[in-house]
């Protein structure tokens, strides 16, 4: 069995429900099976927005087989949502009894995940420096090579960084260039936009979120820029070599 | 005729804020109840497999069914599904949400939580465009996919059409092979975005895209191209059954040099521009096609939809039959009984609402009909997200009579915002104009959903049932007694003249009568002696 930790770190829905029935769906269009369950949510540990407000309400969960919850029990569900139509359908990645403290372990487990994706960022970075950024301007590539056009394009923008400690890798000199997505297209809206002025710490990729190789080095996930305030927990993260 | 419009964003989430964009439809042919549909609508949850939406009542309900591979954090880019025509068999384009590769996918069971099936899987490629059909007159009644897509693989041809002539069953990739069709060295190196596919039960297939011969700036010349096949694109040298007079090369250029502003920025309204196209054949007749397209006409703004029409498969084409200034968004579609339907949106009001319409035409556009308005909405609320906005495109359909189509807009509950009616299956209050999460009661902000709508031309509404008002109880009648048969009369012969009478002649008094003398007694006779 997963530990809470990677239970949560996995699962974007997580409830406390008490069991109601078994081998039922109230989902229309969801069928009923062996391994469905209807229950009723008690509390919910961690949602997205739109299923913050469960909380009361009947869903029906996929279990995992073999099904050995009963009819009247309750556990913490770890799922993702599956089927969402005039009812919700969830599947389980895992569940486990409830208990007093779980809600802070849930807690516990997200912030953790927060930062484990963080520093999975700070491992695949080539090059963490902190510095200010300056005004930003479009990219202009000194071999500009064949430009395919797409509405996904990144629209890449430079700004120079004024640098104040290089945090990883190896940087001579003042400042650093480093490109960032300036497209408000699907693929690129959430990479940090930089301004005039910004403080923080940038952690610097040679291929961007898709796997594909940058022109420069380049911010592109929205963990890729972190504010002043961050860079002691910045730093700790990387002190502690966690992969 | 029957206009519905339904809000897709299920109960369960009505708490969902996200801006649901670019909306694409798939009705099965074979069961119009049965509709896919996708829009850029992530798994609220997360997890490896992004939704679509599904309906099994012809539009009326639906759900999200996370069946598309693929997904991360962000939902998956750009998506169009189509169910080939008596398989029941759905089709997918899909540029994945994690390594943005151009995947083609198929199900047996879109309502299934079985994962679709990866059938290709390609690298550098742009808005992969699916329409399929069953080849009914084919031995086998196979099912022919037709994914336009712009292969950067193939630059500066870009334009493709990757195609399986046999697609429902096969073990990957299912015959799907990809067909360059653009034949012009584009100077612009490479085609637009669009490249789009229409099919007719022939095994005709026409095919539209930009060829794109220069790119300065942010604008856009281009030819919009025409291309053909007459055989499923199953010949030696596929789609070059129309050949351009000018230049001698396949496809014909409906118009050359035409400027279109390549703006991926809040253009229009909160919208980008810069590859809008659309093409339909009449499923009644193969010669018969409609297209549009939007550019800046002679070279300047208002950006403007064309739309024209051939009567020859394609050789020729019309003038302009209708202009849509600030449109963008063009669909068409052509029902069983040969009306057009051409669906589109457009900036109004001095760049305040955005409106959806949708003009059906019985007589080819050579008269413009009335526009059915769908929704009519502010254009600057909510606050963009990303980009597209509304959706780089739409798409608007038709099985036998009955269009159906889908949009994206505004989704604020308010009745004067859809002046032909809408339902809302998220939580809503009209009379406040609110949207409210699962609860019933928290106020949940306005965001972009999808529309789905369709149009039942024939539709005879059914008179309301008066009730039945009950009848008192029939008193028993007496048996009727067998009527004694009438025996014919004889006829009443003619009456002969009346003979005057005779005055009656006085007869003589009557005498009186003498009195009888006696008779005397007669002496008996002795008995007779035998001789």
């Amino acid at each position: 069995m997963p530990s809470i930790h990677d239970l949560t770190h996995e699962a974007g829905f997580v409830f406390e429900a008490e069991v109601e029935q078994l081998g039922a769906s109230g989902a229309a269009g969801f069928p009923a099976s062996a391994e469905t369950a209807i229950v009723r949510v008690t509390k919910v540990l961690r949602s997205p927005g739109a299923l913050a407000r469960y909380g009361g309400h009947r869903i029906t969960v996929a279990l995992q087989a073999p099904v050995s919850l009963k009819a009247g029990q309750s556990a913490v569900f770890f799922t993702h949502g599956v089927h969402y139509g005039a009812g919700l359908v969830v599947r389980e990645l895992g569940n486990v009894p409830p208990e007093a403290t779980m809600e802070s372990q849930v807690n516990s487990a997200a912030q953790a995940a927060g930062d484990d994706e963080l520093t999975q960022r700070l491992a695949q970075a080539e090059l963490v420096i902190t510095g200010v950024a300056a005004a930003p301007k479009r990219y202009a590539p000194t071999a500009p090579g064949t430009r395919h056009i797409s509405e996904h394009d990144p629209d890449w923008w430079v700004s120079t960084i004024n640098v104040e400690t290089v945090e990883k890798g190896v940087h001579a000199g003042p400042t650093k260039d480093i490109l960032f997505p300036h497209s408000m297209d699907i693929k690129w809206y959430r990479a940090p936009k930089v301004q005039e002025g910004d403080r923080g710490t940038w952690l610097l990729h040679n291929r961007d979120r898709l796997g594909k190789a940058v022109p420069a080095q380049a911010i592109v996930h929205p963990l890729d820029f972190q504010p002043f305030e961050r860079v002691a927990h910045v730093r700790a993260l990387l002190k502690s070599g966690k992969p | 005729m029957k206009i519905t419009v339904v809000n897709m964003i299920p109960q369960s989430l009505s708490g969902e804020t996200n801006q649901d964009s670019e909306p694409n439809l798939a009705v099965n042919p074979n069961n119009p109840l049965q509709i896919a549909a996708t829009a850029f609508t992530p798994n609220p949850s997360g997890g490896t497999l992004a939704p679509i939406f599904v309906s099994s009542d012809g539009g009326l309900t639906w759900a999200l069914n996370a069946i598309v591979p693929g997904a991360g954090s962000l939902p998956t880019f750009d998506i169009t599904t189509k169910f080939g025509g008596t398989s029941n068999v759905l089709y997918g384009g899909i540029l994945r949400a994690d390594d943005g590769d151009l995947n083609i996918l198929r199900t047996s069971d879109y309502t299934s939580s079985t994962p679709m099936t990866v059938l290709v899987d390609r690298a550098n490629e742009d808005q992969p465009w699916v329409q399929a059909a069953t080849a009914t007159g084919v031995s086998g009644s196979p099912d022919r996919v037709y994914i336009g897509n712009n292969d950067f693989n193939t630059s500066p041809n870009t334009a493709t059409i990757d195609q399986s002539l046999n697609a429902a069953t096969a073990a990957p990739p299912a015959s799907f092979t990809p067909i360059t069709v653009s034949t012009r060295s584009p100077g612009g190196g490479q085609c637009g975005p669009s490249i789009r596919p229409t099919i007719h039960s022939s095994g005709r297939i026409y095919a539209a895209y930009f060829n794109w011969s220069a790119f300065t700036g942010s604008i856009v010349t281009a030819d919009v191209v025409v291309c053909r096949d007459d055989n499923w694109g199953s010949g030696g040298t596929p789609y070059t059954a129309l050949v351009d007079s000018g230049d001698g090369l396949a496809g014909v250029r409906v118009v050359t040099g035409t400027t279109i502003p390549w703006e991926n920025t809040n253009f229009l309204g909160q919208e980008r521009v810069g590859s809008h196209l659309s093409i339909v054949v009449d499923p009644n007749n193969e010669n018969r096609a409609f297209l549009a397209w939007a550019d800046f006409p002679g070279g300047s703004a208002p950006y403007t939809i064309h739309l024209r029409s051939s009567s020859d498969g394609g050789v020729t084409w019309s003038a302009d039959l209708r202009t849509v200034a600030n449109g963008i968004n063009p669909a068409l579609a052509i029902n069983s009984i040969g009306n057009v339907g051409f669906l589109y949106q457009t900036l109004t009001g001095s760049g305040s609402t955005w409106e959806t319409h949708i003009e059906i035409s019985s007589d080819g556009f050579t008269t413009a009909p009335a526009p059915i308005v769908l929704a009519t909405v502010p254009s600057n609320a909510p606050t963009f997200q990303f980009l597209p906005y509304l959706g780089d495109y739409i798409y608007l359909t038709a099985v036998s009579e009955t269009f159906y189509g889908v949009f994206c807009a505004n989704n604020t509950p308010n009745n004067a915002n859809f002046p032909n009616g809408v339902t809302f299956l998220r939580n809503a209050n009209f009379t406040t104009k609110t949207l409210l999460d699962v609860d019933d009661k928290t106020p949940v902000a306005i965001s972009i959903d999808p529309f789905f709508f369709s149009i039942a031309e024939t539709f005879v509404p059914i008179e309301p049932i008066r009730p039945i008002i009950p009848i008192e109880p029939i008193e028993p009648i007496e048996p009727v007694r067998p009527v004694v048969p009438i025996v014919p009369v004889r006829p009443i012969g003619p009456i002969g003249p009346i003979e005057p009478v005779k005055p009656v002649e006085p007869i003589d008094p009557v005498k009186p009568i003498d009195p009888v003398e006696p008779i005397e007694p007669i002496e008996p006779v002795g008995p007779v002696k035998p001789e």
